[in-house]
C-alpha cells in the first residue's frame, strides 16, 4: 500500500506516484498488492493499415483514370466505369471485410444492392442496351433466393427467421415487374421469374413452415 | 396392449413437447429498452459492468460451468436481440453460453450483437474479480446484479463441493425471474413531458486515446460516512452526488459564474416506490441540478442545492410522471403503426437534443447482501458505466458490508474531478483507499 500525503488517499496500485496528483507517494508497509486490472495494450490491426493504403491507392487511381479520360478526349466515359468499379471494391473492403458490427445479412444486401446499382452505371456508359435491368438485376434476385434457401438448410434450427428476408426479395422482385410494365425493362421474362419464384419460395416456407412460420410473422410485424 | 397404450401417449406427448421447445420463446423490449439498440455504438456502447471480487483466484473452466448452468434458468439473459417491422424484439437464443474470458481489453466495449453468440452481455474474469458486463436493452442494474449473484453462488458451489452439498443447485430464493414491463403496468396515462432537455454545462478537456478506458475505484468506510453525512444533514446517496457536482464546478469552472447548469443525472430504481421485482429495466433519471448565477459558491452552498434538487424531484408523483410521458407515446397507436427505420430516426433525434441536457451521470447499485453461506468467500462488488453523449465521466456507488465503492468511470485523460472528489472526502476525515486501472500512470 501507498499513500498520497497531498491528497491524504491511500493507493492499491503498484506505483511510486500518485494517480490523482502524479506526487511521489510514500510506502506504507510492505504487503505488495497484486494487479487488479491487466495491463492492457491497444492492439494495433494490420487490416486497417492494409484497408487505408488501399483507400489510398483507389482514391489515386480513380483520379488518374478521370484525369486521362479527360485529356485523352474519349467519347465515353469509361474513366465512371473505373471510379464505380473502384468504388464498389471499398465498399467490399470497408463494409464487408473490415467492418465487425454488421451482420451477414446487412453486408450481403448492401454489397448485392451496391453491385447491382454499378452494373446498371456500367450499362448506362456502354451505351445503355438495358442488359442491366433486363437480365443482370433479376438474375441477381434469383440468386439471392437460392442462397436464402442455402442458407435455410445450414441453419435448420432458425430457418424461421429467413421469412423476412423472403419477403424482401418479393419486394424488390415485385419492383421490377413494376419497372417493366412502365417499359424501363424492356425484357420482362427474367423479372416475372424472379418474383414467381421468390412467391413461390415464401408461400412454401408458410405454408411447410405451420405454426412456427405464423408466429415469425407474427413476431418480426407486432405493433405492440 | 394395455402397455402400448400407455406408452404411445408419452411418447406423442415428448415429440408434441420437444417441438415445443424448439419454437424460440420471445418477449417485447420495456420502455427504456427501446433507446438502446438505436443509439448504441463504440463509441456510446450503453455497456455497464458489475463486478464481484472474490477472496480466491477465479477459475475460468468453472466460471464457464457455472455460467452454462445458471444461464439457461433466466430467460431474461438467455435472448438475443430481432428487429422487426415496428419494434425490435428479444427472442430465445439457442446456442451455448457465451465463452467465458480472461480479461484483456479495456471495460464495457460495445456488444456486437451477432458476435458472443449473439447474447447481449459477457462474462469475463481477472485475478479474483468477475465481471458481468451487460447492454442496457436487457436489464438495469438491478437484474444485472441478481444474475451476477447467481453466477458466483453457482461458481462458488463448483469451487467448493462442501457449500454446493449445503447450498444444492437452485436459484435462491431471493432471486427473482419476473420479467413483467413494470413501465406498462404502473404508467398513468396522458402526461406532459417532465424531464430537462435544455443544455447543461459540458466538460471539455483532452481525451485518452480512442478505446481507452479509464476507471478508479475509491474505497470508503460506511460508518465514517455516514457520520459525515449526518453532519451536513444529507442522505449518503445525496451527499456523494453533490460531491461530484463540487468537484465538477471546482474543476472545470473553478469557481466561477456559468451559463449552464451542472446536471448530474441521477437514475431512480423504481421498483421500491412500485412493489416491483421486475427484472427488466425499471428505473427514471432525475437530474441534480446546480446553475452558479454567482461566483464562489461555498461547499455548504453545493450541497444544499443539490440535496434540495434531488428531494424536489424523488417523490413517487413526480417519478411517475416522468416515465407515464414515455409510455403514453409508445402506447400511442399512430406511433407503434410507424415502421421502425422511421422510428430509429426519430428516436436518434430526440436522443441528440436531450443527451447534452446533464453533465454527467451518478447511479446508485445499493448495498448489496449475499446469502449467508457465500460471504466467507466475497470480498466487494462494484459497477460502473459507459460513457455517452457529452458526458465523458461518470460515477457509480455499490457498497458490501461496510465498505462502500465509489467508481468513477472516464474517458478524460486527467482525473481533475476525481482529485477534488477524493481530496475533499480525505478532508472531511474520511480513510479513502483508491484503485485504478492503469490508465492515468501512462
Amino acid at each position: 500500500m501507498n499513500k498520497c500525503l497531498h491528497c491524504g488517499v491511500t493507493i492499491t496500485d503498484k506505483t511510486d506516484v500518485c494517480p490523482l496528483c502524479r506526487c511521489v507517494v510514500e510506502l506504507e508497509g510492505t504487503d505488495a498488492q497484486a494487479e487488479r486490472y491487466p495491463n492492457i495494450r491497444l492492439k494495433g490491426r494490420k487490416l486497417e493499415l492494409v484497408s487505408r493504403i488501399a483507400l489510398f491507392l483507389a482514391i489515386v487511381l480513380g483520379a488518374l483514370a478521370v484525369l486521362l479520360n479527360y485529356t485523352m478526349d474519349s467519347d465515353r466515359m469509361w474513366s465512371v466505369i473505373v471510379v464505380g468499379v473502384l468504388a464498389y471494391l471499398m465498399l467490399f473492403l470497408f463494409y464487408i471485410i473490415v467492418n465487425e458490427h454488421a451482420g451477414y445479412r446487412s453486408k450481403v444486401v448492401i454489397g448485392v444492392a451496391c453491385g447491382a446499382a454499378d452494373l446498371v452505371v456500367i450499362d448506362y456508359v456502354l451505351g445503355f442496351k438495358h442488359w442491366s435491368l433486363d437480365y443482370a438485376i433479376p438474375l441477381t434476385l434469383l440468386a439471392m433466393d437460392l442462397m436464402i434457401i442455402v442458407v435455410m438448410f445450414i441453419n435448420i434450427r432458425n430457418w424461421q427467421s429467413y421469412l423476412l428476408f423472403q419477403i424482401v426479395m418479393i419486394v424488390c422482385s415485385g419492383i421490377c415487374v413494376i419497372l417493366s410494365v412502365c417499359g424501363v425493362i424492356r425484357h420482362p421474362l427474367m423479372s416475372y421469374i424472379a418474383l414467381g419464384f421468390s412467391s413461390v419460395m415464401f408461400l412454401a416456407t408458410f405454408i411447410i413452415g405451420g405454426r412456427r412460420a405464423r408466429n415469425e410473422l407474427k413476431r418480426r410485424f407486432h405493433v405492440m | 396392449m394395455n402397455k402400448k397404450n400407455q406408452t404411445q401417449p408419452g411418447k406423442k406427448q415428448k415429440r408434441k413437447a420437444s417441438r415445443r421447445a424448439r419454437e424460440p420463446k420471445w418477449d417485447k423490449l420495456d420502455n427504456t429498452a427501446h433507446l438502446f439498440p438505436v443509439i448504441a455504438g463504440d463509441d456510446m456502447t450503453n455497456v455497464y459492468r458489475i463486478s464481484v471480487v472474490l477472496k480466491e483466484p477465479v477459475i475460468g473452466d468453472t466460471l464457464q460451468r457455472a455460467l452454462d448452468m445458471v444461464l439457461p434458468k433466466f430467460d431474461g439473459f438467455n435472448v438475443r436481440l430481432r428487429q422487426g417491422f415496428f419494434w425490435y424484439y428479444f427472442e430465445e437464443n439457442g446456442k451455448p453460453a457465451p465463452e467465458v474470458l480472461e480479461e484483456d481489453t479495456y471495460p464495457c466495449r460495445y456488444i456486437i450483437q451477432h458476435r458472443n453468440n449473439s447474447y447481449l452481455f459477457r462474462v469475463t474474469y481477472y485475478m479474483c474479480r468477475i465481471n458481468l458486463e451487460v447492454f442496457h436493452v436487457l436489464t438495469d442494474g438491478m437484474g444485472g446484479l441478481n444474475f451476477l449473484k447467481e453466477l458466483t453462488y453457482q461458481y462458488l458451489r463448483l469451487s467448493h463441493p462442501k457449500l454446493r452439498e449445503q447450498e444444492g443447485d437452485r436459484l435462491s430464493i431471493e432471486t427473482s425471474l419476473n420479467r413483467e414491463d413494470s413501465f406498462l403496468q404502473n404508467y398513468k396515462k396522458s402526461h406532459a413531458r417532465n424531464y430537462r432537455s435544455s443544455r447543461a454545462f459540458i466538460m471539455k478537456a483532452p481525451r485518452l486515446r480512442a478505446q481507452e478506458f479509464g476507471v478508479m475505484h475509491g474505497y470508503l468506510q460506511i460508518p465514517q460516512l455516514k457520520e459525515v453525512c449526518r453532519r451536513h444533514e444529507m442522505s449518503i446517496n445525496e451527499y456523494l452526488v453533490a460531491l461530484v457536482v463540487w468537484s465538477i464546478y471546482q474543476g472545470y469552472l473553478h469557481g466561477a459564474q456559468a451559463k449552464r447548469p451542472i446536471r448530474a443525472a441521477v437514475p431512480v430504481n423504481l421498483r421500491p416506490y412500485f412493489d416491483s421485482v421486475t427484472t427488466k429495466n425499471f428505473f427514471v433519471v432525475v437530474s441534480a441540478e446546480f446553475m452558479p448565477e454567482k461566483e464562489n459558491y461555498t461547499f455548504e452552498e453545493v450541497l444544499l442545492i443539490v440535496k434540495e434538487s434531488l428531494r424536489s424531484q424523488i417523490k413517487k408523483e413526480n417519478l411517475e410522471d416522468i416515465f407515464s410521458y414515455n409510455v403514453s407515446n409508445e402506447k400511442n397507436l399512430a406511433m407503434r403503426a410507424v415502421p421502425l427505420v422511421i422510428k430509429n430516426l426519430a428516436i436518434r433525434s430526440v436522443y441528440t437534443k436531450t443527451a447534452l441536457a446533464n453533465t454527467t451521470t451518478v447511479t446508485n447499485i445499493g448495498n448489496v447482501k449475499v446469502r449467508e453461506a457465500y460471504e466467507p468467500y466475497i470480498e466487494m462488488f462494484h459497477s460502473f458505466l459507459a460513457m455517452s453523449k457529452g458526458q465523458l465521466l461518470k460515477g457509480t456507488i455499490c457498497s458490501y458490508q461496510e465498505t462502500l465503492a465509489f467508481t468513477f468511470s472516464s474517458v478524460l485523460e486527467k482525473p481533475v474531478v476525481q482529485k477534488i472528489f477524493f481530496r475533499t472526502l480525505a478532508a472531511e476525515g474520511l480513510d479513502v483507499t483508491i484503485e485504478s486501472n492503469g490508465v492515468y500512470y501512462e
